[in-house]
């Protein structure tokens, strides 16, 4: 990954080819109660994955992670966590059109599929720590649409400044994950379905 | 951040409005947290616990108190916050519950029974206009959307809570489950409630069970009617069948016999034997026909024995065959049946005499020879005949063996109706109730 947080300064490291350079540091996460953490392990479509990364986006009544994790095969999967629901994503290649003005309701044609705008956000980013793909600054704000249909499978389109992608999988529970490595959390029992 | 140290299971933080400790259970997820002293609402979002809303006093007390941790199918929750709604004359109670592998769900408690609630992802499928489908179940509308308004809350919640705050809500029912779709300005959210088994609450969170008459039932309370319905009325129309079987396997009736007697008018009682009769089956059902001749204006008291030639044991009836007849100033009218029936049901097997005893008596308060009289007010009764040599009525008496009591197999067919209809009686009225719900 080209981007690093280093978890002691929270300064933004960046390869780049031979060169290491400093971009800043980032907010300090707040305490959290994500049962993942750097390093939890888990299995998606039958693919092994690896948390690496985090990044944690703030909203005007709420927050959510996006966790980064990498398969054996060197590609990326997105995490998108909210109140203990998974939204397992990877990120669609190819061009996605946001209308001027998108709201609850409306529909959005994602490589082939429909899905319903279940809800429309602007949130800023709160933090992060790990790898990531990219570096983000303090303070970035973007507008983040979350879709679905009617069949279990979600969709998420960010758009931040002039750049939209577009991300689209399914949701998913914890234990379907089938995880490894979750974060112990003081007072509470690791599930059954926590390996380890 | 990635850390060695694990953070404390429970934030306590302060209340900005009171002062008094605050327990935070879900940092990063709870974004509104109420304070259990003061009831001012909090916001969770700001370090500093940033006052939204401030309150003067908590009223009411969580059946489940606020930090309370209970086992549900093995998983252990924590009773994080608490929420109470109301929907026209309908009040209910939400508690939210929280497990950081799982993530949150809901206990609904509608005062009679409780529900375990979670959010859906998406939509569950649409199948028709008032249906929807979720795994196999099918679910149907519940009459109307309905508003329902926050009343009070307590505790930390996972988004902005505010008394007042209202949501439209459609629901789809079958037994047990229920779907939610909760519409509020700009976001739609689906929920499940699948009911839960009495005194599971009561036993995962150690609370006593409390029975609330009269509350509204819930659109997924099954009906505890249901069950008994088609088999009650299926085990009627049988017991219908054997008992109309039965009846109709009865013997046909046939005549024994009988007499003719005179009587004599406002003489001392006579006694007269006829016979004898044998009955031949082990029970007997024997019908006496008494009627009177000529009778006008004039009765017979018949006292009726069915006397075993053996065994002396007496099955006694009475009969009376009487008419009256005459003018008033609407015309002329006529009372009185002088043609009637003892019925024994069960007479056994052997050989009987039919004793009567019987005397004829006129309409007059003197005795014989006296002059005919008016009985009633001003001039209404009149009787018609002299009581002077009346000619002496005749009474006919005839027995008959046999024969199906009518009356006693409709009255068994009523009598086997009684449950089954009850049962169905109980259940429409359930059904009603249930419907007019919320």
């Amino acid at each position: 990954m080209p981007v690093t947080v280093c978890e002691f300064c929270r300064s933004t490291v960046v390869r780049n080819g031979d060169q290491l350079a400093s971009t800043g540091k980032v907010a300090a996460l707040p305490d959290d109660i994500s049962p993942l953490q750097i390093g939890t392990m888990g299995e998606a479509e039958g693919d092994r994955f690896t948390v690496i990364g985090r990044l944690r986006w703030r909203w005007s009544a709420g927050a959510w992670n996006e966790w980064l994790a990498m398969l054996d095969d060197g590609s990326q999967l997105w995490l998108g966590e909210a109140m203990g629901r998974f939204m397992v994503l990877r990120e669609h290649d190819g061009a996605v059109h946001l209308p001027k003005t998108v709201a609850y309701g409306d529909k959005l044609t994602i490589g082939g599929r429909e899905f319903n705008v279940m809800d429309v956000k602007t949130a800023t980013h709160q933090g992060a720590e790990g790898n990531l793909p990219f570096a983000i600054h303090a303070g970035a704000t973007m507008l983040s649409v979350d879709l679905a249909d009617d069949e279990g499978r979600c969709a998420s389109v960010q758009m931040n400044g002039h750049e939209t992608s577009a991300y689209t999988g399914r949701y998913a529970e914890l234990g379907s994950l089938k995880p490894s490595n979750l974060r112990d959390i003081p007072g509470w029992p690791k599930p059954a379905f926590a390996h380890g | 951040m990635a850390d060695a140290v694990a953070e404390p299971a429970v934030k306590a933080l302060t209340c900005t409005a009171c002062g008094a400790p605050v327990d935070l259970r879900a940092p990063g997820y709870t974004v509104s947290i109420v304070c259990a002293q003061c009831g001012s609402t909090l916001d969770a979002l700001t370090p500093d616990l940033k006052l939204i809303e401030r309150a003067n006093a908590v009223a009411h007390k969580p059946r489940i108190p606020i930090g309370s941790r209970g086992e549900l199918d093995g998983v252990p929750w924590d009773a994080v916050g608490y929420m109470e709604r109301s929907a026209g004359a309908s009040r209910w109670s939400e508690y939210l519950l929280f497990n950081p592998y799982y993530g949150y769900r809901f206990l609904i408690d509608d005062g009679r029974r409780w529900s375990f609630c979670r959010l859906l992802d998406g939509e569950p499928r649409y199948v028709g206009i008032r249906e929807r489908q979720v795994e196999k179940l099918r679910l149907s509308l519940v009459e109307y959307p309905y508003d329902a308004v926050v009343r009070f809350v307590l505790g930390e919640f996972y988004w902005r809570v505010a008394v007042d705050e209202t949501a439209r809500v459609t629901d789809y029912a079958t037994t047990g489950v229920m779907l939610s779709l909760e519409e509020a300005e700009d976001e739609a959210t689906w929920t499940r409630s699948d009911l839960l088994d009495r005194g599971v609450v009561e036993k995962a969170f150690g609370i006593p069970e409390k029975i609330k008459r009269g509350q509204p039932l819930s659109p997924h309370e099954p009906s505890p009617w249901a069950p008994l319905v088609v088999p009650m009325w299926g085990i009627a129309v049988v017991a219908c069948l054997v008992a109309a079987l039965l009846s109709f396997a009865a013997p046909k009736q046939t005549d024994l016999g009988g007499e003719r007697l005179t009587t004599t008018l406002d003489a001392p009682e006579q006694t007269a034997t006829i016979g004898p009769f044998d009955l031949p089956r082990p029970h007997n059902r024997v019908v006496v026909r008494d009627w009177g001749e000529g009778l006008d204006n004039e009765w017979i008291d018949t006292d009726v024995s069915l006397v075993n030639a053996s065994t002396q044991q007496s099955y006694d009836g009475y009969a009376l065959a009487e008419h009256y007849s005459g003018y008033d100033s609407d015309g002329p009218w006529s009372e009185g049946s002088p043609d009637t029936e003892v019925v024994f049901s069960h007479v056994p097997r052997g050989r009987y005499n039919l004793v009567v005893d019987y005397s004829a008596h006129t309409w007059s308060n003197t005795n014989l020879g006296a002059a005919s009289t008016t009985i009633g007010s001003s001039g209404s009764w009149t009787t018609t005949s002299n009581s002077l040599e009346r000619p002496n009525p005749r009474m006919g008496l005839d027995v008959k063996v046999g024969g199906l009591n009518g009356w006693n197999l409709l009255l068994a067919i009523l009598a086997i109706l009684v449950p089954p209809g009850a049962v169905s009686g109980a259940q429409y009225m359930f059904q009603r109730r249930r419907s007019g719900a919320a």
